[in-house]
């Protein structure tokens, strides 16, 4: 078992020592190949609408999180001092004591507020009325 | 607005010039790989130059710690094609067969080291190597050459490879005693 890992780590060492000696010393003209095909490639890269289009939209992105957040944070404060505003100027008067009896009653307050005129006149009628009773028991009495 | 615009920018230049290191550092070793797969150097040329295309092209906005195992799997995914590829000229053209490993043999020999008058006893000690790891099934092969030669860990290797950490580990052991019987058949031969 010792010799296999042995002679199995003497063969990836030889290859190994292989594989970087011939990487290191390739011809020039095939290193000078292999230059031009690494220029073309980021050339060719850079010429692709889409190649470095992530990196611009993320930065995009960014930018346009902060011009979304600027209206979405003036939004939501002009919204509280809004509601802040209405919970400050609404009545807190209290309701008058006879409130449910009007409800209760559900009578036509409208009609009554039009012919405020004719409830004054039969007013005036009726402790006219009284007057004249009371006069005529007065003279009876007189009588 | 101009800040972030020169931002932006210099992020890009940033990233090209990353881009560029990134593939000079490589661009030896990969060429040495499809050399060993294709053994035949215009054909190595190739699947380099479309290996650094498709990264360049299409992968270049990954983050850089992702480029070597991109770059690995596009690699081998080419070397994939031109064996299908070779496998289907084969097919129609069956009789040129005999033709072409001459022509490799003359490859390995020559393209070995630059000087191989000086070295001829690593010299055909190389020859074997190479020969041993061409007739490797191509699963093993791959492990190997990520594994010995790439040095990739087993994990880095199961991801390029697109399978298990046990199964880069059996295709590795597997090449290494195949290559192991390979030299000690080639080693019986000349005694």
């Amino acid at each position: 078992m010792k010799n296999d890992d042995a002679s199995d780590r003497n063969i990836t060492q030889k290859a190994k020592q292989q594989f970087d000696q011939q990487a290191d010393h390739l011809d020039e003209a095939t290193v000078k190949k292999l230059d031009n095909i690494r220029c073309e490639a980021i050339t060719a890269a850079g010429k692709q609408p889409s190649l470095f289009s992530s990196v611009i939209q993320q930065i995009q992105q960014i930018q346009q999180v902060q011009a979304w957040q600027k209206p979405a944070i003036a939004l939501s404060i002009v919204g509280l001092c809004v509601y802040l505003g209405l919970v400050n100027t609404t009545p807190s008067a209290s309701l008058p004591d006879n409130t449910l009896d009007m409800v209760l009653i559900n009578e036509d307050y409208d009609l009554l507020h039009e012919d405020i005129e004719f409830y004054l006149w039969l007013e005036n009628q009726a402790q006219l009325d009284t007057q004249q009773d009371n006069t005529s028991t007065q003279s009876k009495e007189i009588i | 607005m101009v800040f972030r615009a020169i931002a932006g920018v210099s992020l890009v230049i940033n990233h090209t010039r990353a881009l560029n290191q990134f593939l000079k550092s490589v661009q030896n070793r990969a060429f040495v790989t499809a050399k060993f797969s294709t053994a035949n150097e215009d054909d190595a040329l190739d699947v380099v130059q479309d290996s650094m295309f498709k990264l360049a092209q299409k992968y270049a906005h990954k983050p850089e710690d992702e480029w070597p195992a991109l770059f690995q799997r596009i690699l081998q995914n080419r070397l994939k094609d031109y064996y299908r590829s070779q496998k289907m000229k084969k097919l129609f053209y069956f009789w040129q067969q005999h033709e072409n490993t001459e022509s490799k043999q003359v490859f390995d020999i020559a393209s070995l080291s630059p000087s191989p008058a000086q070295h001829h006893a690593s010299q055909q000690q190389k020859t074997a190597l190479n020969g041993a790891l061409k007739k490797l099934p191509q699963r093993q092969q791959e492990a190997f050459v990520l594994r010995a030669l790439w040095e990739y860990s087993t994990a880095e290797t199961a991801n390029i490879m697109h399978c298990t950490e046990g199964s880069v580990k059996t295709h590795y052991s597997r090449a290494n005693a195949a290559l192991q019987k390979h030299l000690q058949e080639n080693e019986d031969e000349k005694r």
